[in-house]
């Protein structure tokens, strides 16, 4: 068989003592990190998946993404990620948990979302709990949830991850935050409920993660992953296998 | 009849009581070194360098066989290179420890690709070879390699100028450079201890090849305890912690102390 020639980094631009990929030539990129900075936005959407099954789950989502969209409507977000309901006003989110109360899904979604309401005093959707009931759901709060949520969400390409993340998708259509052209592969969002088991289905995957890195990254300040990261530090020792 | 106890139980003991020590000032460190998710890179950067400065350190007590001026110089110098990276590093932590990885994460990344264009060279095509799959898999688990910036050149300043940032330019000018001396087979050790002469006067005491058998010596297992504790102290006093209880040279010479002399020592008389 014959040699080839020798070729290390094929297509990297050499700048000093520096080769970047091509990837990187004349772009500038934000970088978003899957774990660190994402899953901390779409942790309520998976848990509420987890729950409840992924029907209930996106439909309980989609009625608080929409309560939050019509309570709030200046917003310039689609209330996907947690930190998009930062910024409601103390009326807004009154007007959030009375429709939610109007619709009978509040007990439901508080009982899927309560162990990140008992955890975590920094959740951005505790409101949702009235500060006055201090009955109920805490029995549903358990941090094992939140640890099998993880780890089941690791994987960005998981089945659980891509159901989060088409659910953000899902929820950016429907509040308006998001619009695409017909022929390209979020067009045909519905094929994703075939994931993985087709390839149309791992194109529209591929599509919505791209999408849920811009959704999620371009505006949303960073307090709240930095709190949860953190507060999960409180919420058990550190493991070493 | 009587059994002989192992004369080399004491000795065990001792190195086990050491390395216990060392575990123990590690772990004292990282359970009082609280930070926030933000500066993660930062604790992992400088948690991981402190393990490896005591990891060489429990390796070298646990192997009596290279203290000597073969082996223990390979130990010795990436201690030091090590005290003085950990320093530099926690002058300016958040860029540092960024540099640090991005130039580790480059380095695994050309070696990678140096490793796909030698199969390429042997006509077999990098794709099919299940090592390097899971090298790249785990190189991109760490941060994609289409994402990752090679750098041909050095993580920041020369070792030297590091150590002068951090105070350490003494450590660098003495210890580094002897150590370095060892660990690229320069001149200066070849013919101490590499090289006999020929006692033959009528070959004109010319040197001939030799492999010298050296007895372990305790100033090797000392200068290993020196420069953990220095790396600790550098820690410590960036951190802002306090941990109480002997140095770790303390701790040693405490345990050298029990040890059983060798046959034939004498003790210094002071007189």
């Amino acid at each position: 068989m014959s040699k080839q020639k020798r070729s290390v980094l094929r297509g990297y631009r050499r700048e000093g003592r520096l080769f970047v990929p091509p990837f990187l030539q004349d772009r500038n990129l934000a970088e978003a990190r899957w774990m660190d900075d994402l899953v901390p936005e779409l942790i309520w959407i998976a848990l509420l998946n987890r729950t409840f099954g992924n029907i209930e789950g996106t439909a309980l989502v989609t009625s608080v993404a929409k309560a939050g969209s019509k309570c709030d409507q200046n917003a310039k977000s689609a209330f996907a990620a947690v930190s998009d309901y930062v910024t409601l006003t103390n009326e807004q989110k009154s007007c959030v948990r009375s429709i939610l109360k109007d619709e009978g899904t509040l007990g439901r979604v508080l009982r899927g979302l309560a162990s990140l309401i008992s955890n975590y005093s920094e959740f951005p959707l505790s409101f949702l709990k009235d500060q006055d009931d201090l009955s109920g759901d805490s029995r549903y709060s358990t941090v094992s949830d939140l640890t099998d949520v993880i780890v089941s969400i690791g994987d960005r390409r998981s089945h659980p991850a891509t159901f989060a993340q088409a659910t953000v998708v899902y929820i950016s259509f429907i509040n308006d935050q998001l619009r695409v052209g017909p022929g390209i592969s979020l067009a045909n969002f519905t094929a994703i409920e075939a994931y993985p088991m087709t390839e149309e289905s791992q194109r529209v995957a591929s599509a919505v993660r791209a999408a849920v890195n811009l959704l999620l990254t371009t505006h949303i300040p960073c307090d709240w992953r930095h709190s949860f990261w953190n507060q999960g530090r409180y919420l058990g020792p550190c493991e070493v296998v | 009849m009587a059994i002989e106890s192992d004369p080399m139980a004491v000795f065990w003991e001792a190195i086990d009581a050491f390395v216990g020590y060392l575990n123990s000032q590690l772990h004292d460190r990282w359970a009082m070194w609280t930070h926030g998710h933000e500066k993660r890179l930062v604790h992992e950067v400088v948690g991981g360098l402190l393990a490896r400065q005591a990891t060489l350190a429990v390796e070298f007590a646990s192997n009596p066989s290279i203290w000597n001026a073969h082996s223990a110089p390979f130990f010795l110098r990436s201690m030091v290179e090590n005290c003085i990276t950990i320093a530099w590093i926690l002058k300016e932590p958040d860029d540092r420890a960024k540099t640090f990885v991005a130039y580790g994460l480059g380095q695994e990344n050309l070696l990678l690709e140096h490793a796909k264009a030698d199969l390429r060279e042997d006509g077999i095509d990098p794709a099919d070879d299940p090592d390097i799959a899971t090298w790249e898999q785990w190189l991109n688990s760490e941060r994609y390699t289409f994402l990752t910036v090679v750098n041909v050149g050095s993580w920041g300043p020369s070792l030297r100028e590091k150590a002068e940032e951090v105070g350490l330019i003494a450590l660098h000018r003495n210890d580094y450079a002897r150590w370095s001396s060892t660990t690229h087979s320069m001149w200066h050790h070849i013919v101490q201890f590499n090289l006999a002469p020929c006692t033959n006067p009528l070959h004109g005491y010319h040197r001939i090849p030799t492999i010298l058998q050296l007895t372990p010596d305790t100033v090797f297992m000392l200068a290993v305890a020196k420069y953990l504790d220095l790396a600790l102290h550098s820690f410590d006093e960036a951190a802002g912690i306090t941990v109480n209880g002997p140095s770790v040279v303390d701790i040693l010479n405490r345990e050298l102390e029990k040890m059983p002399q060798p046959p034939g020592y004498e003790a210094d008389s002071g007189s």
